[in-house]
């Protein structure tokens, strides 16, 4: 459907090198980039707002390179408030419709408003709306022009939990109604959430990409790893080349026959594969931090070489600088390539 | 209790204040005390000044409107546009401002007088600037239209440039985007631009005397009634020319509060 072919663009001392990307109808693709990677420049060119200095887009197979942003089908959501202030909501979502007559342009109105969930508020101005109400107005506004993709740019940046789930679910509903998007967040839960497509930004240049799952499952390496939430990733040198490899001190874990070969091992370990418990026996470490998420209590523990988060037990009370044992029940490798 | 050591700082600043203000206001309330009713009421009553106050207030009216419908544009394009020679051009804008208006009044005498190609084609059709309405128009307009130009450059400098890119997305043209989008937005700007622009064109004596004597702006009556017959029979004319103004100036600054009422939250 949309083809990004090797892009460039530079603006001051910032480059977007050599980026590519393929979106298919009905892909909910996220963009994941750090501040200042180059994810809303990589939107605008998407959109047409800048012009690429090399490299080609294609829309299905015909190239829209140097076409104009309303020459684009493309509805884009920028980052902050985009929302006409001076219009009702409902002369916002209306604003691409003024070549219907009067009665269709209403209908077709309240047809989304009542998508977007926002029927109650299209006699209201802007400035009586919260953030959450902003963005589903130009959501709607934005489903009026009927495109081909939406573009949306930290739709969620400022907005509360609440208003974020709200949105999330309709950005789902959309979506699987066969609305593609592309999305561009710093927000790894975010893309976890939404996304079946995704793409790491870095510097500039697009460093992985691929479906959601396996993205997350085989981070290729330890930046995109802690970027997307992997907390226990590890890469570690097997010139040994046997049947088992050291992570720390005493914690061995055995090598798969088809990558005893292989120089270099990549571990990633979840949390709640890492088993705690108060006993000063060999192999150890130190609580070094614990705190709280979504899954549980996370207990952080300082081994002689690394540092291994695990999903703590509730009735283990264990406080910070006591001495634990450690235990690995499963682990994912891989070979770096 | 928290100490509030800027007191004298806050005191000396009021006071400093006080001092402009006595300064603006104290001759304007001086003028107003020394004119007599009676006197004010007779030159109300007076044909000659109506008739200058009405060339007074319709030139400016005229020639504000008329070079806004070019100078609102050019405004768009210098807020959101870079090219090269931008700052010399900006530079060259406020020209106006800062020269003496007698000779801004002789420059346009120079461009338009009946003698240059501009004044002949003008009078092919019927039209003269020197000594007419129109010349009294080009005048005004020449010394004041940098207050538009300026007002209506920041206002749309002040309008989120994402809001025009969204306008454009949305599939407006240039055309639309621009009076669907760029003006409402920035419109109470350009609004103060045109009520300045119009304020400073008809208080304006240097560039209107040497252009058009006749037909007698306000201005040009007042100068002449002081030098012919002195303060006394001067003041009441000037006296009713900032009445008029200020009721003017009142009403325009009414009527261009923002018209929609706010919708709070909780309604």
């Amino acid at each position: 459907m949309l083809s990004i072919r090797q892009i460039n663009k530079t603006i001051g001392d910032f480059s977007l090198s050599d980026v590519s990307l393929e979106i298919n109808p009905g892909d909910y693709y996220v963009i994941l980039g750090q501040s200042g990677a180059g994810k809303s420049m990589l939107l605008d060119l998407i959109a047409g707002v800048k012009k690429t200095d090399s490299g080609t887009i294609l829309f299905r197979d015909r190239d829209i390179t140097t076409q104009s942003i309303s020459d684009r089908k493309f509805g884009i959501m920028f980052q902050g408030d985009s929302i006409f202030p001076h219009k009702t909501v409902s002369e916002n979502i209306a604003y691409s419709l003024s070549h219907l007559s009067k009665s269709k342009r209403n209908q077709e109105v309240q047809k989304l408003a009542k998508t977007c969930g926002v029927e109650s508020l299209l006699s209201r101005y802007p400035d009586s709306l919260s953030g959450g109400e902003i963005q589903r107005v130009v959501l709607a506004r934005t489903l009026a022009m009927k495109p081909d993709i939406i573009l949306l740019d930290e739709p969620m940046r400022s907005l509360d939990q609440h208003y974020k789930f709200q949105l999330q679910s309709l950005l789902r509903t959309l979506n699987r109604e066969g609305q593609t998007f592309i999305h561009v967040t710093h927000d790894y839960q975010l893309a976890l959430t939404l996304s079946n497509k995704l793409g790491v930004l870095h510097q500039g240049k697009l460093i992985q990409s691929g479906d959601t799952r396996s993205l997350f499952n085989h981070p290729a390496n330890a930046f995109i790893a802690a970027f997307t939430g992997v907390k226990n990733y590890f890469e570690i040198e097997n010139r040994a080349h046997k049947a088992e490899i050291n992570l720390s001190d005493d914690i061995r874990l055995s090598v798969p026959e088809d990558l005893q070969h292989k120089d270099k091992l990549r571990i990633i370990i979840a949390p709640e594969d890492v088993s705690i418990s108060a006993e000063e026996v060999k192999p150890h470490g130190i609580v070094f931090d614990r705190f709280n998420d979504q899954s549980g209590e996370i207990l952080v523990v300082q081994l002689k070489s690394i540092r291994l988060y695990a999903l703590g037990k509730t009735d283990l009370n264990l406080s910070v600088g006591q001495k634990v044992r450690v235990k690995i029940s499963d682990y994912r490798m891989t070979a770096c390539e | 209790m928290p100490k509030y050591t800027n007191i004298g700082f806050n005191v000396l600043f009021a006071l400093l204040g006080a001092l402009v203000l006595l300064f603006i206001v104290a001759p304007l309330v001086s003028m107003f005390l020394h004119t007599e009713f009676p006197a004010m009421m007779e030159t109300v009553r007076e044909p000659e000044v109506q008739s200058s106050i009405k060339v007074t207030l319709l030139s400016a009216a005229f020639s504000t409107l008329f070079f806004a419908v070019a100078a609102i544009p050019f405004s768009w394009l210098l807020a959101r546009k870079q090219f090269v020679g931008k700052t010399f051009l900006q530079a060259l804008i406020d020209l106006p401002i800062v020269i003496p208006h007698t000779a801004a009044g002789i420059a346009l005498l120079g461009f338009v007088s009946r003698d240059t190609v501009l004044g002949q084609m003008a009078e092919s059709v019927g039209l003269s600037f020197v000594g007419s309405p129109l010349g009294i128009g080009l005048a005004m307009a020449f010394v004041s239209i940098p207050f538009l130009i300026n007002a209506a450059r920041d206002a749309f400098a002040a309008v989120p440039k994402r809001l025009e890119l969204t306008a454009r997305n949305l599939g407006a043209s240039p055309f639309r985007c621009f009076f669907t989008v760029s003006l409402p937005l920035a419109w109470r700007g350009v609004l103060s631009g045109l009520i300045m622009m119009f304020a400073r064109g008809m208080s304006e004596f240097g560039a209107v005397v040497i252009i058009a004597y006749h037909p007698m702006t306000t201005p040009v009556m007042i100068f002449e009634r002081f030098t012919s017959y002195g303060l006394k029979y001067t003041r009441p004319v000037a006296v009713l020319f900032i009445i008029v103004a200020l009721v003017i100036f009142y009403l325009l600054r009414y009527f261009a509060k923002p018209k929609h009422v706010k919708h709070t939250a909780n309604q």
